[in-house]
């Protein structure tokens, strides 16, 4: 479970900010949404087609399975930026306001390396599966643009995070936020 | 060996400085990977890592679960479950508090969540027990207590994703976690009964219902017991993957939220959001921890590890022991899938080779999971309730939890004693 929505304020956010850290976010979340009920409503639909029709939809598995990364990398852009990765934030009450100013600098500028990180191997990734066409089982889908299109998603995300950063420097965000988060 | 320890003591400094847990695990697996391994095998290692978690079909399961719990939760069964266990409970010494224990069970059977189940269960059950005077304690403290039972009974997101890990069967496993979820209500019971004996003014009885009063009310809770026996049925009888369970199992909560009316366009993008952004978060984590474990894996630490477990190999239970304190000592700070994530993989040969059962194994594992969401300092139920219940203090909520988690104590000790009460039911599964 987590607390995270959609519609936090935005009004104090600079421009910049806005159109690249927070807004990319909210409309990826949309699509996000958008994959995680149909994916829903797909597997509704084979499973009632295969016993009261006995017709399953073609390639559901495989459908599913590259739905999945849309679904999780459209998120993250969202999630990052509302700082709603799982923490230890155990020691928040023992830092004055000061030092958790800080502190949230150096976890978003940390979390942003990371993002990056993962964003430029997934490109990598995606530059070998062009170079050897690799393709899925089923369809034979070229695997490619589904490994570019989560190195951008993962860079979008790392640009949320790159919003954060600034956001701690200008003082727009002065302590890391405390989600009640757990996977649980 | 050494550069394993290296890499704990890393993670931990960083997690405590508050860098989130899945990129404090990337960053430590990768650099540790590329000191066992080499930099290029560590480079490809994490997009080939990234890549194949997230294109991958048995773990669409994770998603469609969590997107049935926070359905079910805007349906709002848990009515109908709370009325239907006061009912019967509700005319006892503390019977409030047993109710609410026992709806947070029956919850927890169409919700994979602990932390939705007691979110859920306090909205519904706190104002009525504080109409009786219940103490805060008590009744904060069944509410954190009884929501732990999200995970154990099935459906259960961390037994999928254990499953998963462990190539465990994940109907088996749910089969695994009913009758030591049904301990767990008995043990809660108990717990209660012990403190009103004590103290008889913590939770003064409420009113009796009259049998066709309580029939009414089980009648309530058909929705509740068609979702279950629909998904869960259909796993054990193996008509359904867990997968397609999971899609069925939502697409009926969704329906239910909407044949109720409880569903507004505003409330359904909620619902989605949530779910998105939880399954997001999930993935980071699940990412962050393949990495640490391959970095782990690549390093002789599993080898030692085992050398030591096989030099106590006429006392296997003392391993286990070990295995349980330091489950107990982590749960103090981790969350609960990044503990599961992270000592798994390093725990799971070691109790393999002692020959115990990896179903059993995975009940145990989730069982401390559940103590640890009501263990202080961290205590994930707790922190849960102070959000819901602004009124009450933190310390009132960890005060009134600490008889049942000493129920829970023997709970523990029974399910690892009986490994029987995890195994009968599986054997029945296809």
């Amino acid at each position: 479970m987590s607390s995270i929505s959609n519609n936090s304020s935005s009004s104090k956010h600079n421009p910049l900010v806005f159109w690249l850290g927070v807004l990319p976010g909210r409309t990826l979340a949309a699509i996000s949404c958008l994959l995680l009920f149909v994916m829903m409503a797909l597997t509704f639909v084979d499973v009632s087609g295969r016993y009261l029709f006995n017709s399953p939809l073609p390639a559901l598995h495989e459908i599913i399975s590259f739905m999945m990364p849309g679904l999780i990398f459209c998120a993250l852009p969202l999630v990052c930026r509302q700082e709603g990765h799982v923490t230890i934030d155990l020691l928040d009450m023992f830092l004055s306001a000061r030092v958790k100013r800080w502190q949230g600098l150096f976890v978003s500028v940390v979390s942003l390396g990371a993002m990056s990180f993962i964003s430029w191997r997934l490109a990598e990734k995606s530059a070998s599966h062009f170079e050897f066409g690799e393709a899925t089982d089923e369809l034979y889908l070229d695997l490619w643009p589904f490994s570019t299109g989560m190195a951008v998603l993962a860079a979008i995300a790392a640009i949320a995070l790159a919003a954060n950063v600034a956001d701690y420097i200008t003082g727009a965000k002065t302590a890391p936020v405390s989600h009640e988060v757990d996977s649980a | 060996m050494t550069e394993a320890l290296f890499g704990f003591a890393a993670l931990l400094t960083l997690s405590f400085m508050r860098v989130p847990i899945a990129f404090s695990m990337m960053i430590v697996g990768f650099f540790g990977m590329a000191v066992v391994n080499g930099f290029e095998g560590a480079l490809a290692n994490v997009g080939q890592t990234a890549f194949d978690s997230a294109i991958n079909y048995e773990l669409s399961v994770v998603p469609l679960f969590v997107l049935m719990g926070n359905f079910v939760t805007r349906a709002r069964l848990s009515e109908e479950l709370y009325a239907a266990s006061n009912a019967f409970l509700g005319h006892r010494k503390g019977g409030l508090a047993m109710a609410t224990i026992v709806a947070c069970g029956g919850f927890s059977a169409v919700c994979g969540s602990s932390l939705a189940t007691a979110a859920t269960m306090a909205k519904v059950a706190m104002p009525s027990m504080r109409r009786y005077g219940y103490d805060d304690g008590l009744a904060a403290g069944a509410i954190a207590a009884g929501g732990t039972l999200g995970i154990l009974i099935p459906p259960s997101v961390l037994l999928v994703i254990y499953g998963i890990l462990t190539q465990t069967n994940i109907g088996k496993l749910f089969a695994a976690g009913i009758l030591p979820g049904i301990i767990g209500i008995i043990f809660y019971l108990l717990a209660v009964r012990v403190m009103i004996t004590l103290k008889p003014e913590l939770g003064p009885p409420g009113e009796r219902s009259s049998w066709a009063v309580r029939w009414q009310t089980m009648r309530g809770v058909w929705g509740v017991v068609a979702l279950f026996v629909f998904v869960m049925g259909g796993i054990y009888g193996g008509v359904f993957s867990p997968t397609e369970a999971a899609g069925i199992g939502a697409a009926g909560a969704f329906f239910f939220a909407v044949m109720r009316h409880t569903m507004s366009w505003r409330a359904f993008y909620e619902v989605l959001i949530e779910s998105a952004a939880t399954t997001a978060m999930l993935f980071t984590v699940l990412i962050g921890a393949l990495l640490f474990a391959n970095f782990i894996n690549l390093s002789t630490f599993p080898d030692t590890l085992l050398a030591i477990a096989g030099s106590f190999k006429d006392q296997p239970g003392l391993v286990i022991f070990a295995i349980l304190v330091i489950y107990i000592l982590l749960g103090c700070v981790f969350e609960s899938l990044s503990m599961i994530l992270l000592t798994v993989p390093i725990f799971f040969p070691l109790v393999q080779q002692l020959g115990y059962d990896p179903i059993w194994y995975g009940i145990v594992v989730v069982v401390i999971t559940e103590i640890s969401l009501i263990t202080p300092p961290v205590g994930l139920n707790v922190f849960v309730l102070r959000g819901v219940l602004p009124d009450v203090r933190t310390t009132t909520i960890f005060r009134g939890v600490t008889a049942y988690w000493i129920a829970d104590l023997f709970r523990l000790t029974v399910i690892v004693w009986f490994p029987a009460l995890s195994l009968w039911l599986p054997s029945f599964v296809r």
